[in-house]
């Protein structure tokens, strides 16, 4: 700055000062009266969302964006955040690709962009980094699709997950399996399990395996195998040359309808072909491209309160504005966006630690999923988290246990 | 026909006292521009970082005529490496990153013993290296001792210089300033030694030069390691900056790719060409995915028009186009 | 012989899965039988053998969704269609490098592939496309052998087309010529054979190869952009073993590689089966790099 003569000396400083007055002024201004110094209320509020919007798992990331799309449109139209003016909630998109390492510049660009929170990202590797990034800028991430454990075992105070994890899934997959092999007054004991090699499957055969041993069951043979292989016929010849009572898959969607599509080639019988948290078998679009080669096939999933008149309204919704049925994946997609804005309406704020302690608190009782109140244990995880069995019946997916949320009542062993 | 210029360029080896400065004085203000442009922090760390690891391609292929389309494979090698010492010794990535290094330059002469030795070359040694890349992709999506395909997440430590982990981005641009700046150094200096030339001779014409009594395998040996060891490096940092490795992110054949492009339409065989590459390929990159956003696989369908239009019409790649544009202004004569 | 799981090997599962990576086999031969004609003769390594491929099964899969072909009979229309890629890639691509050292040509095919790969993607999405047929469920059941009909179709075709180029290539007088601009370019160009037309044909129909490999596999295999990208290195492998431009080598590689896939995963777990391919690869590349049945070294 170029030097003030005579009493323009003064005048710098005074300037200086009557700045830093004012900017004080300001700052305790806009901490005890939020509404009258920052003028109008936030218009939009900014919501990210990390998915694999393109590559081999484009199929899953577009249907999680749909269930995203969906529940801001529904928010939006109900009047958007009420104790924020009625903001609405406005999108943002990123694309993963699929791959881990896009995940750290994507969440870096939706902070810089404003976002307030982050949801994602199908995968459980790229979930891993995207939410350890969010950690390190403190932005609250809500997971939407993403089952290992680890996402919220590391001490993170910004991760939140609604979907149960790996542990919770398989428990009460096994969990269920058992009770309904014991309903039918028959018995099966040995377990073949056919899974993906990624984070994915990997997560959750250490539990399978465990809880299977727990409830009596015997894991003979675990058969990985990688998504993108070709032919997968030598790795369900080996589950049916085992020749187990029951036989458990884990995968993706694409190469779950492949699965079970060798399995049926190869004549694979079983007492019953169990899904656990895969990808394909309680999907809508599973039986349109199996038709009857789905019959009888049970998946332990997350999976939406078919019971519960929310739900009903939210598919009528989805099959509106889409064409298509809504899978259970999107259900994750869909409830964790209305966590975010129950949260927002608690926080009465788009400061992210004002979101984060309302994330913290969450005690959610109006939703869509088949389970208590949605609560985050201090690990950010939903400690009421339930999978349900679901069973394709007459070309149907339906409920079939826990009974408080069936549908239909579970076919086993299945008919030979 | 587009080799004579490059090696009359290789003579010119030492740099004018103001050369020097500019140089300097252009290095030292690199050093401001995280703190300048904080929002490009992270494709500037891109940048440098597969410009290093390109470099170590370019030691390889430019410089010693072998072009491998296995990179990946020391790129994971060495993110392997400095993340299993770390997770399963406690021992911190400073050190680990020498036994990336290590580990890279040991596989990287097994490899190229066996190559070398029976003559390899060509698309030939290019699968080779694929070929090594894709078992070693393999062997650690099904290896349970490296976590298989569920990767190793590197605990989250904060801001904890000692254990290599910046809550910022800077001390990760600073560090590889300083390390691509050094691997541009030593191939500079590479150039005007022994090795080099050899190097060079033998790519030009392997057999004139074996002809001639150079020890071809020897120097081809030296390339790799020197290749191997840079492009490990570089794994090695890409583990702490992410904090997670996985096979595929790692080993896979797009990381190939990417570090094979730098030097290639930077300029194989010349100092500067994988900086150059990398600084045209990273933002283009950006910029494509966040200009066409329905899938952003389209920065691949640029890399893809680039690299024929730079085989077909740039084979020098952008270092050769910027000297014919100098030798032009200089007067032309060739 | 007990596998490593403690599991009962049986004879019915051993003939399955042999009989299963036969099948396969013969589409990695087709694939593979491509890729070598256009190294034997015009000794290009050809990157973007994967991506034809996929162009292949789009234009199958476009044909019998958009107007409800037949996909078998789709497969005329396939063979057109890459026919002339492959030309114009050959002409207006490589020919301009012909002249070029070898790492060139490589980084042009592997530029191609990039670029097919993510135009696909960029026109048609990266969703998977899966064809519906009524003889996609059909399977013959001998004894304990399940015998899925799309495959042996997709193996008789391979078979047939295979059959069909070499017999063309060593009985017709095109062919003399395409195996004498291959050998001899220059001996041919005195000759009178316009030895850049035989490269055209050449690329054609090595691009044909793979899309009717691709165009037979789709009734039974997802259709994606970077679909050809498991099948390209399988094609080097294959054309590796066999030996770079015999015909009979790539044939018989595919054969091999597929069997010894399947084979292989009986014994390792699924995700390293491809390390049965990739070890035969190095050992051949290192100690028999003219393959089974090449002629030639590379």
């Amino acid at each position: 700055m170029s030097k003030e003569s005579g009493n323009g000396g003064a005048t710098r400083r005074d300037f200086l000062k009557a700045t830093a007055a004012a900017g004080a002024v300001a700052t305790v201004g806009s901490l005890g009266f939020p509404n009258v110094l920052r003028g109008a209320e936030p218009k939009e509020i900014l919501i990210g969302h990390l998915h694999p919007l393109s590559g081999s798992l484009a199929f899953d990331g577009q249907e999680l964006k749909n269930g995203l799309v969906l529940a801001v449109q529904e928010i939006n139209a109900a009047g958007g955040i009420k104790s924020l003016g009625g903001a609405k909630l406005k999108l943002l998109d990123a694309d993963t690709e699929g791959k881990p390492e896009k995940a750290i510049s994507e969440v870096e660009r939706l902070f810089n962009a404003g976002a307030v929170a982050v949801l994602g990202c199908y995968q459980s590797a790229v979930t891993l980094v995207a939410t350890q990034v969010a950690e390190k800028f403190k932005l609250p991430f809500v997971v939407s699709v993403a089952v290992a454990d680890e996402v919220t075992a590391r001490g993170f105070k910004y991760t939140f997950r609604v979907q149960p994890n790996a542990e919770q899934m398989a428990s009460q997959t096994v969990k269920y399996l058992a009770e309904i092999i014991q309903a039918s007054g028959q018995s099966a004991k040995t377990i073949a399990y056919l899974h993906d090699n990624t984070a994915f499957g990997q997560s959750l055969v250490g539990h399978v395996e465990k809880f299977s041993s727990q409830a009596g069951f015997q894991v003979i043979l675990k058969v990985p195998y990688s998504p993108a292989a070709p032919d997968v016929s030598t790795e369900v010849g080996k589950v049916k040359a085992a020749g187990a009572d029951l036989v458990m898959a884990t995968g993706y969607f694409g190469d779950g309808v492949r699965v079970l599509k060798t399995m049926r080639d190869l004549k694979l019988t079983a007492k019953a072909i169990v899904g656990c948290g895969n990808g394909a078998f309680s999907h809508p679009k599973f039986v349109q491209e199996l038709g009857k080669l789905t019959e009888y096939v049970m998946d332990g999933n997350y999976r939406a309160n078919p019971k519960s008149e929310l739900t009903k309204k939210a598919f009528a919704n989805y099959k509106k504005a889409f064409g298509t049925e809504m899978g259970s994946s999107t259900v994750f997609s869909y409830q964790p966006m209305y966590v975010l804005a129950d949260a927002l309406e608690r926080a009465k704020s788009t400061d992210r630690e004002a979101l984060r302690e309302a994330l913290a608190k969450t005690e959610l009782k109006e939703h869509i999923l088949p389970q208590g109140p949605i609560v985050f244990g201090p690990d950010g995880q939903n400690k009421n988290a339930a999978a349900a069995m679901m069973q394709v019946l007459e070309g149907q997916i339906k409920v079939v246990w826990p009974s408080a949320y069936a549908e239909a009542k579970p076919v086993f062993p299945v008919p030979a | 026909m587009a080799e004579k210029p490059r090696s009359e360029g290789r003579l010119r080896r030492s740099m004018s006292p103001r050369a020097w400065v500019l140089a300097i004085l252009v290095f030292a203000g690199l050093h401001a521009l995280p703190y300048l442009f904080p929002k490009i922090t992270h494709s500037l760390i891109m940048i440098l970082l597969f410009s290093l690891m390109g470099q170590g391609w370019n030691v390889l292929g430019g410089y010693a005529g072998q072009f491998s389309f296995g990179h990946s494979l020391f790129f994971g090698l060495g993110a392997y490496t400095s993340s299993l010492l770390f997770v399963k010794a406690g021992i911190t990535p400073w050190i680990g990153l020498f036994g990336a290094i290590g580990v890279s330059i040991s596989v990287g002469l097994f490899i190229g013993f066996l190559s070398f030795r029976y003559g390899l070359k060509g698309p030939f040694f290019a699968l080779i290296m694929l070929a090594f890349a894709e078992i070693c992709h393999m062997v650690s999506k099904g290896w349970e001792w490296v976590n298989g395909a569920r990767g190793i997440l590197i605990p989250l430590k904060g801001n904890a210089p000692i254990l290599f982990q910046f809550l910022d981005k800077e001390p990760f641009y600073l560090i590889l300033l300083w390390l691509t700046a050094a691997s541009i150094f030593v191939v500079w200096r590479l150039e005007g030694t022994r090795t080099g030339l050899y190097l060079m001779a033998l790519r030009e014409d392997h057999d004139a030069a074996e002809a001639l009594g150079v020890d071809t395998l020897c120097y081809q040996m030296k390339a790799m390691a020197l290749s191997a060891g840079m492009t490990g490096l570089g794994g090695g940092i890409y583990a702490q900056y992410l904090l997670y490795i996985d096979p595929d992110s790692t080993f896979g054949v797009i990381n190939s790719v990417e570090i094979m492009l730098r030097p290639i339409i930077g300029g194989p065989g010349t100092v500067l060409g994988p900086l150059l590459g990398s600084l045209v390929l990273t933002p283009l990159s950006e910029v494509t995915r966040l200009a066409l956003q329905a899938y952003s696989g389209a920065y691949l369908m640029f890399y893809g028009a680039i690299l024929v239009a730079v085989v077909m019409f740039l084979p020098d790649g952008l270092a050769g186009l910027v000297r014919r544009g100098l030798a032009l202004r200089k007067g032309g004569e060739r | 012989m007990p596998g490593n799981c403690g599991r009962p090997m049986t004879w019915s599962f051993a003939i399955q899965s042999l009989l299963n990576g036969l099948l396969i086999g013969g589409v990695y031969s087709l694939t593979a039988v491509g890729l070598t004609l256009i190294f034997g003769v015009m000794r290009i390594v050809n990157f973007a053998h994967g991506s034809l491929m996929m162009l292949g099964m789009y234009v199958t899969y476009w044909s019998v969704s958009l107007w409800g072909v037949n996909p078998y009979l789709s497969i005329f229309l396939v063979i057109l269609v890459l026919f002339a890629v492959g030309a114009g890639f050959q002409k207006f691509l490589i020919e301009p490098i012909m002249a070029a050292p070898e790492h060139n040509q490589l980084l042009l095919t592997l530029g191609v592939s990039l670029f097919l790969e993510n135009l696909a993607l960029y026109l048609w999405s990266p969703d998977y496309r899966v064809l519906k047929t009524w003889y996609t469920d059909v399977n013959f059941y001998i004894g304990g052998i399940s015998l899925s009909l799309v495959r042996l179709l997709a193996f008789l075709l391979a078979v047939i087309f295979a059959a069909a180029l070499y017999l063309l290539l060593s009985r017709t007088d095109l062919g003399r010529a395409v195996r004498a601009a291959s050998e001899e370019p220059e001996g041919a160009l005195l000759m009178g054979i316009n030895v850049r037309r035989i490269y055209l044909f050449a690329f054609g129909a090595g691009a044909a190869c793979a899309g009717v490999a691709g165009a037979a596999i789709t009734p039974f295999f997802p259709v994606y952009p970077y679909v050809g990208g498991l099948f390209v290195i399988n094609a080097f492998v294959v054309v590796v073993l066999g030996g770079m431009g015999s015909l009979v080598g790539a044939f018989a590689g595919g054969l091999i590689i597929g069997v010894a896939e399947s084979v292989g995963a009986m014994f390792l777990p699924g995700a390293m089966k491809s390390i049965i391919s990739f070890g035969i690869f190095v050992v051949i590349l290192l100690f028999r790099p003219m393959g089974l049945f090449g002629g030639r070294s590379g």
